[in-house]
């Protein structure tokens, strides 16, 4: 028989709060596909399932990113994510008229890292708060790619661009990158630093962390992974329709690792792949009901906003 | 006596961070008519421009100087503004109250803003990045396209000016005076105070999450003015228009000497470095920057004069 | 309610999560009279002052003023009813001018407006009778401490408070001002009856101007002593208390290694000085040294430590083993071989992580960033470490959330050794520690002391007399004396630390 005191014990142990917190967006995902059922059906069908799973892959990989900054905790954040897509997608669709495409994908990963490290650069020693900075490095993202094709449309995705943004090709280089980030995350020495950093940022001082140099790396490889998804997104849509195309991303990101569990030091990439499948979902919702950019921009508003209610509330003052 | 009560005045004006601003502002003008001579005679219409901004800039201050931050000015204004004319044009709302629209729109985001972070302890970062994303929806969804016209008598007021005065100069003036009004106030004593070192003033019996509720009010006031002039000046509704100005505007607010961390900051500073920020816009046009590059110039700039505050400052 | 009685504290309790910091504080108050607020660290002190000042909510307790129950719901309510405080800390506005910061929400207005005039009227007048120079339009953020500390009293006074706290007040206070406000103290004592609480570490201070002694030890009430008719040594006697059980009769016995301290000193500081906390000490300490540092809180010891370990600015020299070198930051004192534990775990532990991630966490650092984590090594080497300390845990992998103070003082202490260090830095890292965490902890540096320098500051140095070569005794950022051999007892050393002289 379980007295009240063990079931109580059992709620409280970090173990098990950190198993439902990874568990948690996959038990609403499975709701979510069994609504989608219900009002479409044919939603479970292995095609349209497969649909999903190429379709969340841009999302994916801009999370990855986007988890390992929020793992830092202290306000670092990267909004910059869905600019860095953008304008990957406009360098690409402009190069690859008459470049090869390793050529390509080495440019827009410079594109990444350079404008990622700006980021770091910019929240670490320049100390401008993360929130304006990659806000900032988003509108030089978004200018450049203005300038870069001069405000005339770029091109169109190649042959080999389409395969590589379709099942299961697209589907294989995220789990194979997700299970990089995962691997980086739990065991190698820089994915403990950014777990200590985010935990206790005095004591990872205290212990001879070098915080800045770590906060860098994790903005590189945020805004490099930001820029690989906007090939993909070229793949899907074949023309970049116009400037700033994927900007709504950020926000995304930001929800869906949240929505895994990811915080200063707790959470890790596996739930937050959960959080970036609900947001696919709710994003085909939103396509089955024909609701406009409009609407949705204002649904994610609202979400992070209940979300930070319960996550991200400010001491009291009186104790 | 009189020496100690001249020191405070200027102490309340912030006069080192006044003059610094007003000196920016001037610097810009000039390399601008240095560049292109022709912006003396456009030099009216392109200092309206600046009163949005301007407005926007000292919702920003407000905010900054009790250690908070509002994402959301931009796209307040742009809801402000596309409330009002699309009330115009579809509910035939064209009288006084199209102003009075403007303002009820301002004070509802600033005090919904106010709630959620003064009240609800909120990170201001966020919560308004969250609200900005609300406010920026619901223009959009009440008009998903610009629209107009506006209503006739309000386009003549800034064809025309207020009783032979352009608006440009109200418009300035009326920021300059209600700034002053604010500033001379008992109430500015108590933001400063709580974005200075919030803890002391909640020892002096100051209620820190009032004030900043009561912060975003203001804000939400001054982003209602702004919408007034925006309207004013692209005559029509734009759901997209606010877009680029909430970055601007906090930088506006951080030339005029706001920090972050709050404490700090002056309007009539602001004001200047808005005009300023406008100018340069107009620099960045004048110099020949071919348009597909401007945007990038801009931010580029926007970045380097932030990083510029920020390493003069020390980066507190 | 007795005769003059004015205020009465009632069983006001207090507790930060385990720690109890005021506990049942009952006592009255009398008008015009000025009593002293004594005792050690963490007594309570600071606490008390803000239970009453509305800053702190009691978790029990009631305030009563004049037989009647005061609704203390914010500091706004304590000022309502009369009732002042001058911080230690200071609880200034640093971006306002001097002005602003006395009148901060008491502000003279004029249809809503600033009424300047009327504010320079009212300071300029209060100011002058205080004998105070400070330009009111000047920026608090631009006075140096001792003009704050100024600052600071003036803004209790001038509200002619009737119960009035000055928590430490001559700090930062030169002699003749320290003259001033015990003058301005018993002025308003005598012309306003005022009821003044006086908290200050110089214990003669306390005696000069109070009319009674109250006495805290461990956040409870000891006694309150008539100073007219009891000594000194009676009241740091009382501050200081019993011996504990196990180191009653405690007798010096030498250790056998202190003549092996020979030849160069590891490490050798010269002139150190911090901001103004630390002012000018050198010393010198030898392998297997074990350096005890005493004293009262505050005194420089934590300052002290933190700059050798790169955490502050210093100026001075600190040499290694004859090397000179320049230490800026943790990574630096830890290249040197120079390693802190604080005794504040939170400074140090990451309570999400397990613990041996937490014990292999420099050890990983040094290996490189992009090595992989060797579990195994890890967690054969953690449970050394948890045998050796006797860490109560679960196993290896247990977030060190889960472990008790004591225990997370452990892994803080596995950590730094892991990395076999030159220098060992403690700062009072048993301070809310169990006691037998306190003895086993005690054992291993003491085993452990054999290559190393140890410096080990304790609030409570009784602790460290059994294994400590020699004790220097900190006040007021200096080391005012060493005390070694026959002389490490108890009484002896607690009784410099509060005199504060060497004698």
């Amino acid at each position: 028989m379980i007295s009240r005191l063990n079931v109580n014990k059992l709620f409280e142990s970090i173990k098990f709060r950190t198993y439902m917190r990874l568990v948690t967006p996959y038990i609403v995902f499975s709701v979510l596909l069994v609504v989608g059922q219900i009002i479409s059906p044919g939603y479970l069908s292995p095609g349209h399932l497969q649909s999903i799973l190429v379709l969340a892959v841009p999302l994916g990989l801009m999370t990855i990113g986007e988890t390992m900054v929020l793992l830092l905790g202290g306000n670092e954040i990267d909004i910059s994510v869905g600019d860095q897509a953008s304008c990957a997608m406009v360098i690409s669709a402009l190069l690859l008229q008459s470049h090869p495409l390793w050529l390509v994908i080495l440019v827009i990963l410079a594109q990444g890292l350079l404008f990622g490290a700006l980021n770091g650069v910019g929240t670490r020693y320049l100390k401008i708060p993360a929130l304006i900075m990659t806000y900032i490095t988003g509108r030089l993202l978004y200018g450049l790619s203005i300038a870069i094709t001069k405000g005339t449309a770029p091109g169109i995705a190649t042959k080999e661009v389409i395969e590589l943004s379709s099942f299961p090709t697209i589907t294989i280089i995220w789990l194979l990158l997700s299970i990089v980030v995962i691997v980086i995350l739990s065991k190698t020495v820089l994915g403990r630093c950014i777990y200590a950093i985010g935990d206790n940022p005095i004591a990872a001082h205290n212990s001879g962390i070098p915080m800045n140099l770590i906060a860098v790396i994790a903005y590189s490889l945020s805004g490099a992974l930001g820029a690989l998804s906007g090939l993909f997104l070229l793949g899907f849509i074949l023309i970049p329709s116009r400037y700033g195309f994927a900007s709504g991303y950020s926000l995304q990101a930001v929800v869906a690792a949240i929505l895994g569990g990811v915080s200063a030091g707790r959470g890790n990439y596996i739930g937050a792949i959960g959080g970036v499948l609900v947001l696919t979902v709710l994003d085909s919702f939103f396509t089955i009901f024909n609701i406009p950019e409009a609407e949705r921009m204002m649904l994610y508003g609202i979400t992070l906003a209940i979300i930070l209610l319960v996550y991200g509330r400010r001491e009291k003052l009186r104790k | 006596m009189r020496n100690t009560k001249l020191q405070l005045i200027k102490e309340y004006i912030n006069l080192k961070i006044m003059l610094t601003s007003i000196g920016f502002m001037l610097g810009i003008i000039i390399l601008n008519v240095i560049v292109n001579p022709r912006t003396l005679m456009y030099i009216d219409s392109i200092t309206l421009l600046a009163v949005p901004l301007a407005f926007l800039g000292l919702a920003e201050l407000i905010v900054l100087v009790t250690g908070e931050v509002d994402m959301s000015v931009g796209a307040g204004l742009t809801l402000a503004n596309v409330v009002s004319v699309y009330a115009y044009l579809y509910h035939g709302i064209g009288d006084y109250r199209f102003i009075l629209l403007h303002l009820i729109i301002g004070l509802a985001v600033g005090i919904v803003n106010g709630i959620i972070v003064g009240l609800l302890r909120v990170n201001s970062f966020l919560g308004t990045l969250a609200t900005s994303s609300i406010w920026s929806g619901l223009a959009l969804v009440i008009l998903n396209k610009p629209e107009g016209p506006i209503p006739n008598w309000y386009y003549r007021l800034f064809m025309d000016g207020l009783w032979g005065i352009p608006m440009v100069i109200i418009g300035l003036l009326a920021s300059l005076l209600i700034w002053l009004y604010f500033r001379f106030n008992k109430i500015s004593l108590h933001f400063y105070a709580s974005g200075s070192n919030p803890y002391s003033a909640f020892i002096a019996g100051i209620n820190v999450n009032l004030i900043k509720f009561i912060a975003f009010t203001l804000n939400g006031l001054f982003v209602g003015l702004a919408a007034l002039f925006m309207t004013g000046i692209i005559a029509s509704g734009d759901p997209k228009i606010g877009i680029p100005y909430t970055l601007t505007a906090i930088l506006a607010a951080i030339i005029g000497g706001a920090r972050f961390t709050g404490g700090v900051g002056d309007g009539v500073a602001t004001i200047c470095a808005a005009i300023g920020l406008t100018f340069m816009r107009n620099l960045i046009f004048s110099l020949g920057v071919p348009f597909y590059q401007q945007d990038l110039v801009y931010s580029a700039v926007v970045l380097g004069l932030l990083a510029v505050v920020m390493y003069l400052r020390g980066g507190r | 309610m007795n005769m003059g009685e004015m205020w009465r504290l009632e069983g006001l309790t207090k507790s930060f999560g385990p720690i109890k910091a005021v506990e049942d504080f009952t006592c009255s108050l009398e008008e015009g009279r000025i009593y002293g607020l004594v005792g050690g660290n963490g007594a309570g002190k600071s606490t008390l002052v803000r239970l009453v000042t509305g800053v702190l909510k009691p978790d029990r307790g009631r305030i009563l003023k004049e037989g009647k129950e005061l609704v203390i719901r914010s500091p706004k309510d304590a000022r309502r009813y009369g009732i002042a405080a001058a911080y230690q800390e200071f609880s200034l506005v640093p971006d306002l001018p001097v002005i602003n910061n006395l009148l901060l929400n008491i502000e003279p207005t004029k249809l809503g407006f600033i009424d300047i005039d009327r504010m320079i009227y009212k300071v300029a007048e209060f100011m002058d009778k205080l004998g105070v120079n400070i330009p009111l339009d000047k920026l608090v953020r631009e006075l140096s401490p001792s003009e704050k500390q100024v600052v600071e009293i003036a803004k209790s006074l001038i509200l002619e408070p009737q119960l009035l706290f000055l928590d430490e007040p001559t700090n930062y206070l030169s002699e003749e001002q320290r003259e001033e406000l015990f003058k301005t103290m018993i002025e308003i004592k005598n012309n306003a009856r005022t009821t003044i609480v006086f908290i200050s570490h110089r214990i003669e201070e306390v005696f000069r101007v109070s009319d009674q002694a109250i006495v805290l030890r461990n956040g409870r009430l000891v006694d309150i002593y008539d100073l007219g008719k009891v000594s000194m040594d009676e009241v740091v006697k009382a501050m200081v208390g019993e011996l504990a059980e196990e180191f009653r009769g405690y007798k010096y016995v030498p250790k056998a290694a202190v003549e092996a301290v020979s030849g160069k000193p590891v490490i050798s500081v010269r002139n150190l000085s911090v901001n103004d906390k630390v002012k000018d000490v050198s010393l010198d300490v030898g392998r297997g040294e074990i350096v005890g540092l005493a004293g009262l809180l505050g005194q420089g010891q934590s300052e002290f430590l933190r700059a050798i370990y790169g955490l502050l600015p210093y100026e001075g020299a600190i040499s290694l083993e004859g090397r000179d070198v320049k230490i800026n930051s943790p990574r630096d004192a830890l290249k040197h071989g120079i390693v802190y534990v604080s005794g504040d775990t939170l400074e140090g532990v990451f309570l999400l992580r397990s613990i041996r991630e937490n014990i292999s966490l420099i050890l990983n650092l040094w290996r490189g960033l992009h090595k992989p984590v060797l579990s195994k090594l890890e967690k054969e080497h953690a449970v050394k470490m948890i045998k050796k300390l006797n860490i109560a845990c679960r196993d290896p992998d247990q977030p060190v959330l889960y472990l008790s103070g004591g225990n997370r003082q452990k892994v803080y202490l596995a950590r730094g050794l892991t990395v076999n260090p030159k220098v060992l830095l403690l700062d009072d890292p048993l301070k809310g520690v169990d006691i037998r965490a306190k003895k086993e902890i005690l054992n291993i540096v003491k085993e452990l002391a054999g290559d190393k320098a140890v410096l080990f500051f304790s609030s409570d140095i009784k602790e460290l007399l059994p294994i400590v070569d020699r004790v220097l005794v900190f006040f007021e950022g200096r080391i005012i004396r060493e005390f070694k051999g026959e002389e490490l007892r108890e009484d002896l050393i607690m009784e410099a630390s509060i005199k504060g002289t060497a004698g």
